[in-house]
């Protein structure tokens, strides 16, 4: 039998987007040199830069497969390009400014290799914001992927989303209209039926910019959990939301936690003691 | 080496891919694909997108093998999936869908 896949001569498809960042994309283009493997192919789409963008592609031109170099609408038409072009079983985007450990990559991509049924996979990292350094890591047992409302409830970040190409199929391409792409993105599949899991690896290093605050627009996410979730979770979130601004609604929240943890401080509870947050572990496993 | 910046349709190397979409209709495939004989140039390519069918669509593309550029076939969920496929393997710059039940292309407009 003939599949889709067959039709995939490459391993992994390393899609960089860039417009008029010729020294970042010169930087991410030396992380590529060593992510990318002899199976693998490295496509830059560029937005008709003005700058130095064409000499630096030049000068990585023994790794560069594919160099598109046209007028387009934003970053989401420019990956979208990407993925149409693309001839690799797996698609990885790959940001300018951030840092990838080819060694966990390649434990992504064997454990996506072994799962078949899997479509996305989610892979785990550091952000830093201010100094401060946040973990993405969803723990053990988690059974993530299950419900779209998994996306709003456990730390997300784009940067370690690895797509399986014949799985867009399925899920379609990234929407051009949306503000976070690739949490909506992930939303939609999820409801769509994709089977999405998270892997236990340290894939990246994602510094805080500036460009991210944009994403975090809460009428843009209360539109995506009315769309996608259930009607219970978006009056949660609608209420979550609200609390941020309204006192009245702060102290309301409070009120219904003290509440709550009341009715739930059992025997047991007590006799366990306090909740132990969960230890981050990069053992390669599936969440 | 050298690399020079490219446009999108450069590296769209067909000039139609015309895509098939079928499961278990060989006697229309068959048809389907005699009239799409008549049409398809040089530059075109054609993918067959089945979704394992049972029965004799595996001779009949066999058949038509001199023409048929990409066949795949495995279990999909509906004919949008399998359109879905053929869309991220399609290589030309422009894309036809082709019901393998309708006989409404004619070579010439298709040329126009």
């Amino acid at each position: 039998m003939t599949t889709f896949e067959f039709y995939s001569p490459k391993r992994v498809s390393f899609i960089v987007t860039t417009k008029n960042s010729a020294s970042e994309l010169d930087k991410c283009l030396a992380v590529c040199r060593r992510l990318k493997g002899f199976e693998d192919e490295l496509l830059v789409i560029d937005g008709a830069s003005g700058d130095k963008t064409t000499e630096v592609v030049e000068k990585y031109a023994d790794i560069v497969d594919v160099f598109v170099s046209e007028k387009d609408f934003s970053n989401t038409h420019a990956s979208n390009k990407g993925m149409l072009l693309a001839k690799g079983r797996y698609l990885k985007s790959i940001a300018p400014d951030d840092t990838y450990y080819p060694k966990a990559m390649e434990q992504a991509i064997a454990m996506f290799d072994r799962h078949p049924e899997i479509d996305i996979l989610l892979c785990g990292g550091t952000k830093e914001k201010n100094g401060k350094i946040g973990y993405v890591f969803i723990p053990s047992g988690s059974h993530y992927g299950n419900k779209p409302e998994d996306v709003f409830l456990y730390p997300r970040c784009g940067v370690g989303h690895i797509y399986r190409r014949k799985s867009l199929a399925r899920m379609g391409i990234l929407n051009l209209r949306s503000l976070n792409t690739d949490s909506e993105f992930l939303v939609h599949a999820i409801y769509s039926g994709a089977i999405v899991r998270f892997c236990r690896v340290n894939l990246f290093h994602h510094p805080f910019s500036h460009y991210d605050q944009e994403f975090y627009t809460d009428k843009f996410w209360l539109s995506v959990a009315k769309r996608y979730c259930s009607r219970r979770f978006y009056f949660k979130y609608l209420l979550f939301i609200k609390s941020r601004h309204s006192k009245i609604i702060q102290v309301f929240c409070y009120l219904l936690k003290l509440v709550r943890r009341k009715i739930k401080s059992s025997a047991i509870k007590k006799f366990l003691g306090k909740k132990v947050l969960p230890e981050i572990v990069w053992d390669g496993g599936l969440s | 080496m050298e690399i020079k910046p490219q446009t999108f349709e450069s590296y769209c190397t067909k000039r139609i891919s015309y895509i098939f979409s079928t499961k278990n209709r060989a006697a229309f495939l068959e048809k389907a694909l005699d009239n799409c004989r008549k049409f398809l140039e040089p530059e075109d390519e054609l993918i067959v997108i089945d979704g394992a069918s049972q029965d004799n669509t595996r001779e009949v593309v066999k058949k038509n093998a001199d023409i048929i550029d990409v066949f795949v076939s495995e279990p999909d969920l509906s004919g949008a999936h399998a359109s879905n496929k053929a869309f991220l393997l399609a290589r030309g710059r422009y894309i036809k869908p082709l019901p393998d039940d309708d006989d409404y292309i004619h070579p010439v407009p298709t040329a126009r």
